[in-house]
């Protein structure tokens, strides 16, 4: 996409993932450089404010993706965000569905620190309130940025002996951990998983994950590369883009619409 | 007069500039044929020696002959090399150090930088969550072309021996595993990356490389290894990772279990022994023991350096692991289980005769931001913190490490890095510079040899940050900016200068050139005038009435034709030019004297030199006026002239023995004020004393430009300074003497 824009695409990222102080050090060189705009994925939201309303009133237009940072968008700055809420209540719906709206649930990864993360929880508890009243959240648990850790949160709430019908992992770090837990207790069959952020896919053809709550990072992409290419010429551009997730399971894994989102071919025209 | 001819300044720089061109394109071209000509390494890791290894990321380290990343980050790179090696076979025995991520090698790269795939060029690496020999293309982003299955399979901590061949737009990457099976990627790319550096990297897991050897590829080398393969086009579509869709193997006729174990045994492998000890204890709680009672204990932690110690931290402390034993080596960034007796030290305990369990990797490491003073507290000892220092000196140290003195808040600290690689990286250090390093805060005597209160264990010197480099007040670059500050001014001194003189040249040319136009016109013309009245003056009979009009008119033209031919030779520099400033002066008395009974007698002293076209254009002028004002006015019957070259100086003398005068302020007539005006055109000193009865005495003091800027510098800006500071104010009327500037 960039490249049929017409711009010259530099892509890096620091070597450890939970590295904001790298990602920050990449913030300040790509300005130093002499870019024309900017594009990020936050690794947290609070350590990247002001680094991005520094860059922003500075005059360098930045598109913002996956996170809202909370800087008022501008002529300089847009975000691209996955409809949180919107994937919150597809997995409630999912769960409602699956334990035909009765039975004990856990909610595994919660993070305040992304506020996207945050609004997937809300949203599912809302709308699992309003639409199936007789499933009961039992466990809550916060989130890490480590598998095992959250497969010790996720097997600690197995061990516990309360009947669990269901867990709902917020994030794909959430839902590899409790998919691991699962396994270590031979539990895949007798508890359902609902995940979210597209990451394992083959347990999703045998059935040890129910469905994940799939992000069109392709689609988010396009978008955000299409609203830099505005903000570069000068021209108005929504503040903020909203794209919708979309629910893999079983059945749609292999429709073009999910493998067109898991396509290894990036640099492709759609 | 002669002049010193300077060579054009202009042509000078031009054919300076283009040698240096000419020698700089050759040297290039040489160094780069000598360096693509044959690319050809092999390691010296045996011998424990770094080569020029440049790293980017990772905390690399030489063990047992082998080349080791500890770390777990995606992307860390070890580059080697030259840009320009085109066709070449880069082979190694490579060794996966944990799960969940591929190691492997790098080949025609270029543009290397810290960061995932940040750099442009092609990668082969085994990969053992799904069991694969990957081949593809890095250009700040991946673009993955082939994924084979490896046989048997990619297990952790097994050597297997990869090769990767780049001839033309061919790469081609081959795996045998201990048990000699061989797995073979191979593309073809019709816009390849036709030259680069090779490169060690590993992605998520740490690694081992050994026997790293470079040689030159041919045609030959490329059928051998491909035999009759077909090489395809380089596609991504058919490759699918372990988070892609299908592989082109997927049976969907096969049973959920079989599937599952197909897919899921690399993630099996990464859920095993995950199991904790409930009896672990907080590191923090070991400061409790006994002092000389080491307990058995369990503890759980991160590993945060491998190197020289094992350091292992939780949320409540840190302490160092010696002498352990672990089925997996341990890496930065690995939570691990140990279990070991543990010992009170002063700040912080130790465990010693450890048996240390792996438990999972990529646990996230968060450094704590300290100051020097707390930092020499001893309440960090153990820990990994972060902490900024100005550098106040570095060294090798023993064992190949690399060692930093620092010193902040009045602390002074080391800090310690493997030396394995990262030689670059040290050298680029400057003294001086503002650091944020992020280490190991020990107070062990035996790291601080109870020379400073802390040392930091760097894990590679990719933690150190360069936050400012030095200052640039430092001794040197003073000295340096005012070597620079005086070539600046020597440059604007001689710009003026060349200036100065095209002008004055300018000026000589066109008072030439008035002088032949007034001998070729005016001169001619009273020439003519004077002889036509003189015709009439013959050719009237009656010349009564009208001869004293004729000889009015006659002694008008031949005063008028004297004085054009004294304008004429006033402007005209030839003599100047062609007998030099004593003898154009002489000259120009003789000829003010011609007919009379005046002397004129002329004398020179010291070393003759070159003198600039200004000044001696000024001395003749002043030497006529003066010449002038005594033939005139003193009525004398000697002149002397004198020259006398000076060590910096050159004096004009012009003497007479006539009448004199009173010399003050009234007596400064047109003539004077025009020599003082001339002197102070060239910085001259001019000076005049006359004494009635006793005759006058004319002297012009002007500084030689090129010594001037030799050895008088100083001198003469005290000089000027002086002289500007009290002007007008050192006159002394009864003296009968005036000092002129």
């Amino acid at each position: 996409m960039g490249h049929q824009k017409g711009l010259n695409v530099y892509w890096n990222a620091p070597p450890r993932e939970d590295d904001v102080a790298g990602q920050i050090d990449f913030l300040e060189k790509v300005v130093a450089k002499g870019y024309a705009g900017i594009i990020i994925t936050p690794d947290q939201t609070l350590p990247l404010r002001s680094p991005i309303r520094r860059i922003v009133s500075g005059g360098l237009p930045v598109v913002v993706v996956g996170t809202n940072l909370g800087i008022t968008p501008s002529s300089k700055l847009s975000y691209v965000l996955n409809d949180d809420a919107a994937g919150g209540q597809m997995a409630a719906h999912r769960i409602g569905k699956i334990l035909n709206g009765r039975g004990s649930i856990a909610i595994l990864g919660i993070n305040p620190q992304l506020t996207g993360i945050t609004m997937r929880e809300r949203s599912f508890e809302d709308t699992l309130e309003r639409e199936y009243p007789d499933i009961r959240v039992v466990a809550r648990r916060l989130g890490y940025y480590s598998v095992p850790q959250e497969q010790q949160v996720a097997e600690d709430i197995l061990n516990r002996g309360e009947a669990i019908d269901a867990i709902v992992a917020l994030s794909h770090i959430s839902t590899r951990g409790a998919f691991y837990a699962l396994v270590e207790f031979d539990k895949t069959r007798a508890i359902k998983l609902v995940g979210f952020d597209q990451d394992l896919m083959p347990p999703i053809r045998t059935g040890g994950i129910d469905s994940v709550v799939m992000e069109r990072t392709y689609d988010m992409g396009r978008v955000a590369m299409e609203l830099m290419d505005g903000l570069v010429h000068d021209r108005a551009v929504a503040g903020v883009s909203v794209v919708p997730p979309v629910l893999m399971t079983r059945e749609n894994i292999d429709t073009p619409e999910i493998r067109q989102q898991l396509t290894a071919r990036w640099w492709a025209t759609p | 007069m002669t002049q010193w001819s300077r060579p054009n300044p202009a042509l000078v720089i031009g054919v300076v500039a283009s040698m240096a061109i000419v020698t700089i394109v050759l040297s290039l071209r040489w160094y780069s044929s000598q360096t693509s000509r044959q690319p050809l390494y092999h390691d010296s890791f045996r011998l424990e020696k770094q080569d020029d290894w440049q790293p980017f990321g990772g905390a690399w380290e030489i063990v047992d002959g082998a080349m080791r990343n500890n770390s777990d980050e995606r992307g860390a790179k070890l580059m080697n090399g030259n840009p320009n090696w085109k066709d070449y076979v880069i082979e190694a025995d490579v060794q996966l150090l944990g799960q969940y991520g591929d190691a492997g090698l790098i080949i025609r790269a270029s543009n290397e930088e810290e960061g995932v795939d940040a750099y442009d060029g092609y990668y082969a690496g085994l990969r053992d969550l799904d069991n694969t020999l990957i081949l593809g293309r890095a250009g700040y982003g991946w673009v993955e072309y082939q994924a084979r299955h490896v046989v048997p399979r990619v297990y952790a901590q097994k050597w297997y021996h990869l090769k990767v061949l780049a001839y033309g737009c061919n790469i081609v990457a081959t795996a045998t595993s201990s048990s000699g099976e061989v797995t073979i990627d191979a593309i073809q790319e019709p816009h390849c990356v036709p030259s680069g550096r090779f490169g060690l990297k590993s992605y998520q897991t740490g690694g081992l490389w050994r026997n790293v050897r470079v040689r030159e590829a041919t045609q030959q080398d490329l059928v051998k290894v491909t035999g009759d393969i077909q090489i395809p086009l380089a596609d991504p579509d058919p490759v699918v990772g372990p988070t892609g869709k299908p592989r082109t193997d997927w049976d969907p006729a096969r049973s959920a279990t079989d599937a599952q174990d197909q897919y899921l045994e690399p993630l099996y492998l990464d859920m095993r022994d995950h199991h904790v000890d409930p009896e672990g204890q907080p590191i923090a709680n070991l400061r409790a023991l006994a002092p000389g009672k080491p307990a058995h204990v369990t503890i759980q932690g991160v590993v945060t350096l491998t190197f020289p110690a094992l350091f292992v931290q939780d949320s409540t402390g840190g302490l160092a692991i010696q002498n352990f034993r672990s089925a997996t080596p341990p890496q930065i960034g690995d939570q691990v289980e140990a279990r070991g007796d543990a010992e009170l030290h002063d700040f912080s305990s130790v465990l010693k005769d450890a048996e240390v369990h792996v438990l999972w990797s990529h646990a996230p490491i968060h450094s704590m931001s300290v100051t020097a003073s707390q930092a020499a507290t001893g309440s960090f000892d153990a820990q990994y913190v972060e902490v900024e220092g100005h550098l106040e000196g570095k060294e090798e140290g023993p064992d190949h490490t690399m060692v930093l003195d620092l010193a902040e808040d009045n602390q002074s600290f080391r800090a310690i890095a493997n030396g394995t690689s990262g030689a670059g990286s040290f050298r680029q250090l400057k003294n001086k510079s503002r650091l944020r390093l992020r280490g190991i805060c020990v107070v062990d005597s035996a790291y601080t040899h109870d020379l400073t209160p802390f040392v930091i264990l760097l894990p590679s010197l990719n933690d150190v940050g360069i936050l400012e480099g030095p200052p640039w007040w430092s001794t040197g670059h003073i000295v340096v900016a005012v070597i620079a500050f005086l070539l600046l001014i020597l440059a604007l001194q001689t710009l003026h200068n060349y200036i100065e003189r095209s002008r004055l040249i300018a000026v000589l040319e066109e008072r030439q050139r008035l002088a032949h136009e007034m001998h070729d016109t005016l001169a001619q013309s009273f020439a003519g005038i004077g002889f036509q009245l003189q015709a009439i003056r013959d050719e009237i009979e009656d010349r009564s009435a009208i001869d004293h009009e004729l000889d009015l008119a006659s002694r008008l033209v031949r005063r008028s034709h004297e004085e054009a031919k004294r304008s004429i030779a006033a402007l005209r520099p030839e003599l100047l030019e062609s007998a030099g400033l004593l003898q154009a002066l002489e000259e120009s008395a003789r000829t003010m004297v011609a007919g009379g009974a005046i002397q004129v007698t002329t004398f020179t002293s010291g070393e003759a030199s070159n003198i600039p076209v200004r000044i001696s254009d000024t001395l003749f002028r002043i030497g006529q006026e003066a010449l002038a004002n005594a033939v005139r006015h003193a009525k004398p019957t000697t002149l002397m002239i004198s020259l006398i070259y000076g060590e910096a100086t050159l004096q004009l003398l012009v003497e007479d023995n006539g009448k004199g005068f009173v010399v003050d302020a009234d007596s400064a007539g047109f003539g004077i004020r025009g020599m003082r005006k001339r002197a102070d055109t060239i910085s001259a000193e001019l000076q005049i004393r006359s004494t009635p009865g006793h005759g006058t005495f004319v002297q012009a003091i002007a500084p030689m430009p090129a010594k001037l800027m030799r050895t008088l510098w100083p001198a003469t800006i005290w000089h000027l300074f002086w002289e500007r500071r009290f002007h007008g104010q050192d006159t002394d009327k009864n003296s009968h003497q005036a000092t002129y500037r």
